[in-house]
């Protein structure tokens, strides 16, 4: 089962003051892969472009081993899509929201969209002009998730969402990929949520691909540097990718942890230098404000 | 492809019938006045049964839910051809019905309110045609501003031409349509012309709409 | 099995996993032939990634201290009374290590660590 569920290679597309540029990553089947960057960085484009919104310039995209212009509909068939802004028919209720979106897909499991709908606090009857925004992602989250889809592509579902929910719908998620074969791709900048669940990220900066790793083994590898002792500073300057401003050189982020920690040893046993974990959210800062000392920030 | 059509007609369900009610009020209240009426009755019901199709597409952003479902950008376009295909026969049926039933008290239908409402039919199904492409192609907005301008300015300048040179031009139009009309293939020319101006448009629609994609 | 992580601890997830279980499968709550949970059902429980869960379970396979059938699942290992002593003393031994070496780093002599040693034993058989 090493196949990759949904493949991009060197995928480029360009609007009038933003551009895509050669975005490739791959996800296997049966794990979750968060797509995190700053606002406008290109996160919601990439997914759109996987779900044919509109045409790429140049490069391909691949998922389920099928060519995503030509298999269009049948790959469509099996990806639920849960986009950044709902688009419903407002004057319409819930249940025939339902029905509607149900008659395109073969495999719609009624009793388990019973089930979200309940669990979702979902009533048929209700309008979709009056639900709130929570409830309408959790609208667009059964329809995504009732036809038992291979691959979940969610573009901020998070955002507007209460905390309660937001745990809810993780649990969710994580039910989904108890099956092997089924995987999900989850953009977003609030990086708490991607930060427990998260299999792999993929950071995306102003159009392109920076990094695409399993999430331990960033976590492993980036780690906030503190040095103690001013005269180490010269010497670890070009392991660091990024300097904490005003920190006087003395607080830095490195990529290359494991390196570091040979190299270093005796300083770090002796409290010289210290080394402290970092988030996903100081990650991203790190990456997005910019390289210090040409030091790569790509791995 | 149907579902999309069905959706579009029960979204329409409750303006089909102000329409049909608003129609039949009419003639009941203008009866054999309401002949005349009745065309610009049949104009203004396609009219705006397409325009508040189109409008609930465009409220919603609808198309771009619609192109996240396993549904091809073609069955888009034909549903909503087929939807306007619709509007075009039952309201054309229906002007006809009630104008018919109010007739029946009096003489069939003369030639000239006949040969009108062919040349309506026309019109109306070459400028809803067009509404169509530029609605697929450059969005709501843009379609409505030009149906919205063909309409009140197209249909009003013959009143006002009306108005200045009396029943002059309005003779000289009847009597030119009677000429051509008088031809035996003419109403199966016109009808074909029609259709192929219809099917035509919707053409250019698939071809526009499966290449631009959505925003 | 009852277990639970923390990203607060300094301590890398997998890592406090494998320390998890291990400890339980030492002080025999978890014993031999006990089926373990999948790793992504593990995953799910803690709320964590399935690579965190699978890393933990390679390493605990690794020592020896769980193994696998594909398509059944991983289960606790049998282990010999010797090798769980062995265990035993390897986990008592880190600590210890962690205590003299914190002593060192404030440089109290070795008598005094021994007198340390002896004070906390004796305090904890009240």
């Amino acid at each position: 089962m090493n196949k990759p569920i949904l493949r991009l290679e060197n995928v480029s597309k360009a609007y009038p003051g933003f551009a895509l540029r050669d975005v490739s990553f791959e996800l296997l089947p049966g794990y979750i892969m968060g797509l995190i960057g700053p606002n406008g960085a290109g996160k919601s484009t990439t997914i759109k472009l996987i779900m044919n919104l509109f045409p790429l310039d140049a490069g391909k995209i691949t998922v389920f081993g099928l060519d995503h212009w030509e298999d269009e509909i049948r790959i469509k068939q099996q990806i639920g899509y849960v986009g950044e802004d709902q688009q419903f028919y407002g004057e319409m209720t819930v249940g025939w929201t339902v029905d509607f979106v149900s008659r395109f897909y073969a495999n719609w499991d009624w009793d388990y969209c019973r089930e979200l709908l309940h669990r979702f606090g979902l009533q048929r009857g209700i309008k979709v002009n009056h639900l709130s925004k929570g409830m309408e992602v959790k609208l667009a989250l059964t329809l995504a998730l009732s036809h038992r889809p291979r691959l979940l592509l969610l573009d901020e579902p998070t955002s507007g969402l209460d905390p309660v929910v937001r745990k809810e719908l993780l649990e969710e998620l994580l039910e989904v990929v108890q099956d092997e074969a089924r995987s999900i791709l989850i953009s977003s900048h609030i990086t708490d949520d991607l930060e427990k669940i998260a299999d792999y990220i993929t950071l995306i900066n102003e159009g392109s691909i920076v990094l695409s790793q399993t999430k331990d083994y960033l976590m492993d590898t980036w780690k906030r540097i503190i040095i103690k002792d001013r005269q180490m500073v010269d010497r670890l300057k070009p392991w660091l990718t990024f300097l904490e401003p005003g920190s006087g050189g003395r607080v830095g982020y490195t990529s290359n942890f494991l390196e570091l920690k040979r190299v270093f040893a005796p300083e770090l046993e002796a409290g010289q230098i210290v080394r402290e974990n970092i988030d996903l959210t100081d990650l991203m800062s790190a990456v997005v404000k910019g390289r210090v000392n040409n030091v790569d920030a790509g791995l | 492809m149907l579902t999309l059509v069905y959706k579009d007609l029960y979204q329409l369900r409750r303006t089909m019938l102000a329409y049909a009610g608003s129609g039949l009020g009419l003639a009941i209240f203008f009866s054999t006045y309401f002949e005349v009426g009745a065309l610009g009755f049949f104009i203004f019901a396609v009219y705006g049964l397409t325009l508040r199709s189109a409008y609930y597409e465009d409220k919603y952003n609808a198309l771009v839910f619609l192109r996240t479902l396993p549904i091809k950008a073609e069955s888009i376009v034909i549903a909503k051809y087929a939807t306007t295909g619709i509007i075009l026969v039952s309201a054309w049926f229906f002007t006809l019905a009630v104008t018919t039933f109010f007739r029946l008290t009096g003489a069939p239908l003369p030639p000239d309110l006949l040969s009108f409402y062919v040349g309506a039919t026309v019109a109306i199904t070459v400028i809803v045609s067009i509404f169509l492409v530029m609605f697929f192609r450059w969005g709501y907005n843009l379609a409505v501003t030009y149906i919205r301008f063909v309409f009140f300015g197209f249909f009003l300048i013959p009143f006002f031409v009306m108005r200045l040179q009396k029943s002059l031009w309005l003779q000289n139009l009847v009597v030119g349509f009677k000429e051509i009309a008088s031809l035996t293939i003419f109403p199966y020319l016109l009808a074909l012309a029609t259709v192929g101006v219809f099917l035509l448009s919707m053409l250019f629609s698939l071809r526009v709409y499966t290449t631009r994609g959505v925003n | 099995m009852f277990i639970t992580i923390s990203e607060n601890n300094p301590v890398p997830l997998y890592r406090q996993i494998v320390e998890q279980v291990t400890r339980q499968i030492i002080l025999g709550e978890l014993r031999a032939g006990d089926p373990l949970p999948s790793i992504r059902q593990l995953a799910k429980e803690l709320t964590t990634s399935v690579i965190t869960t699978k890393r933990a379970y390679q390493e605990l396979e690794r020592a020896g201290y769980i193994y696998t059938r594909p398509g059944k699942g991983s289960f606790v290992a049998p282990l010999s009374p010797e090798k769980i002593e062995s265990f035993k003393r390897e986990v008592v031994r880190e600590h210890l290590q962690q205590a003299v070496k914190a002593a060192n780093k404030v440089g109290l002599e070795k008598r005094v660590i021994r007198e340390l040693l002896e004070e906390v034993m004796e305090g904890d058989t009240e």
